[in-house]
């Protein structure tokens, strides 16, 4: 493994040539690479337009990945805790609780359960815990901490995060079950709070104009659930793709935007290439039936908000371009949509394609599609 | 002259952390040791 961080590249490569996704292959997803990725030969014909994009925001989070790419980069960098959160801010949450608060710094979110988890189910205490990226996580056992007062002590500390003094990006509701350490789950019941986005995002503007958008997945988390006509939660990537599948059986006009969070919490932090791989072979597999059940005047675009690759040192996110595929049965031409300077383009894009003026950032890409 | 025609459905997925690639200034973010994170710290 290179030090240089490159998740599609670093899964491809633990594979030794043995990764097959041929969905995303002939959509293009290795001609947007300077190396295709092993195993994923360049499409001779791919069928989709294909790109990066750059992020312009300061971090590598979902939140900002994904408030970048409905028009809304983060600049000012969020609030990080190497050291643990201040002492101020964890006491008005034990005070809050009734509980006392433990660790306290950065820890990966499977370690913390298996080293304090025990200690936590006989005390009843609050796991606090963060990582290099701006967030909060908070874990307690479901049988000794319900999932509603988790929920409610979190959404108490999401209001000592807003600033001005300390902001961070998202804080997260951690429940695992489990008899013991070693069999510690955390379960699909975490919930993401996070902050509100300041000013309006594209699917605020998509909903003011009547459209419907639809959120499977934590997007509706990042989005604080604002200008969302349906949501979905997911149990899993699979699931997901269930809902996917269900949204497409849907008259509707506007966007639905999904997340597919399992690349992320359960391979990337925790640098697994091999069942990484095995969850991009699974959506590669469940992409097909999307893209046979897409009718001429949909458009599909697959990207992703960082990397997390399983191959750096670490356990954090990593700071990556993204690919960019755009795919319609109706279009005639295929082809390379380059290196986009933003991921806000996304959003241009979709605005453009529904008559609505975008704002500062992007800058629409409809007009290549052909 | 557009050839585009405008859809009625747009699908966007985003598969979390599945980047391709070190972004050009991912020095400053990618290690949590780095100067990046350093700065954050000292700006609170």
């Amino acid at each position: 493994m290179t030090w240089g961080a490159d998740t599609l590249g670093h899964v491809g490569a633990a594979y030794n040539g043995t990764l097959s996704l041929p969905n995303l292959g002939q959509l293009g997803l290795s001609n947007l690479r300077k190396e295709a990725i092993q195993g994923i030969p360049n499409a001779l014909h791919p069928l989709a337009y294909y790109g990066k994009m750059i992020e312009i925001s300061a971090g590598k989070d979902s939140m900002d990945g994904h408030w970048e790419m409905m028009g809304l980069p983060v600049f000012k960098p969020l609030s990080t805790f190497p050291q643990g959160f201040p002492q101020s801010i964890i006491d008005q949450i034990a005070e809050f609780s009734g509980r006392k608060v433990i660790v306290n710094q950065p820890y990966s979110g499977t370690a913390v359960i298996h080293d304090y988890g025990e200690q936590q189910m006989d005390t009843g205490e609050l796991i606090v815990y963060t990582s290099g990226d701006s967030v909060m996580q908070i874990a307690a056992h479901e049988d000794v901490i319900s999932v509603e007062e988790l929920y409610k002590i979190c959404r108490f500390a999401r209001t000592l995060l807003n600033g001005p003094d300390y902001q961070v990006g998202r804080l997260i509701a951690r429940p695992y079950i489990g008899p013991d350490k070693d069999h510690f789950i955390r379960t699909a019941n975490r919930r993401d709070f996070t902050l509100k986005p300041p000013s309006p995002t594209v699917i605020d503007q998509l909903y003011q104009a009547g459209y419907t958008t639809i959120a499977i997945g934590k997007t509706n988390d990042i989005f604080s659930g604002h200008s969302l006509t349906k949501t979905y939660h997911n149990e899993s990537n699979m699931d997901g793709m269930d809902h996917v599948d269900e949204v497409m059986k849907q008259n509707f006009t506007g966007f639905c935007f999904t997340n597919l969070v399992d690349f992320d919490t359960l391979y990337g932090h925790r640098r697994d290439p091999q069942d990484f791989g095995q969850a991009l072979m699974d959506f590669d597999r469940r992409l097909g039936k999307v893209l046979h059940s897409l009718k001429n005047n949909d458009l599909l675009i697959i990207t992703a908000d960082h990397g997390n690759d399983p191959g750096f040192r670490g356990t954090d996110h990593t700071r990556e371009n993204v690919p960019l595929l755009v795919y319609s049965s109706s279009m005639q031409k295929s082809g390379p949509l380059g290196t986009r300077p933003t991921f806000a383009d996304f959003g241009a894009t979709v605005l453009d394609n529904f008559n609505l003026a975008h704002g500062e950032y992007g800058t629409s890409f409809l007009e290549q599609l052909v | 002259m557009r050839n585009y025609k405008k859809c009625q459905r747009i699908f966007g997925i985003v598969l979390d952390s599945v980047g391709t690639g070190a972004a050009i200034d991912a020095d400053k973010f990618n290690d949590m040791g780095g100067r990046y994170i350093r700065t954050c710290w000292r700006s609170l």
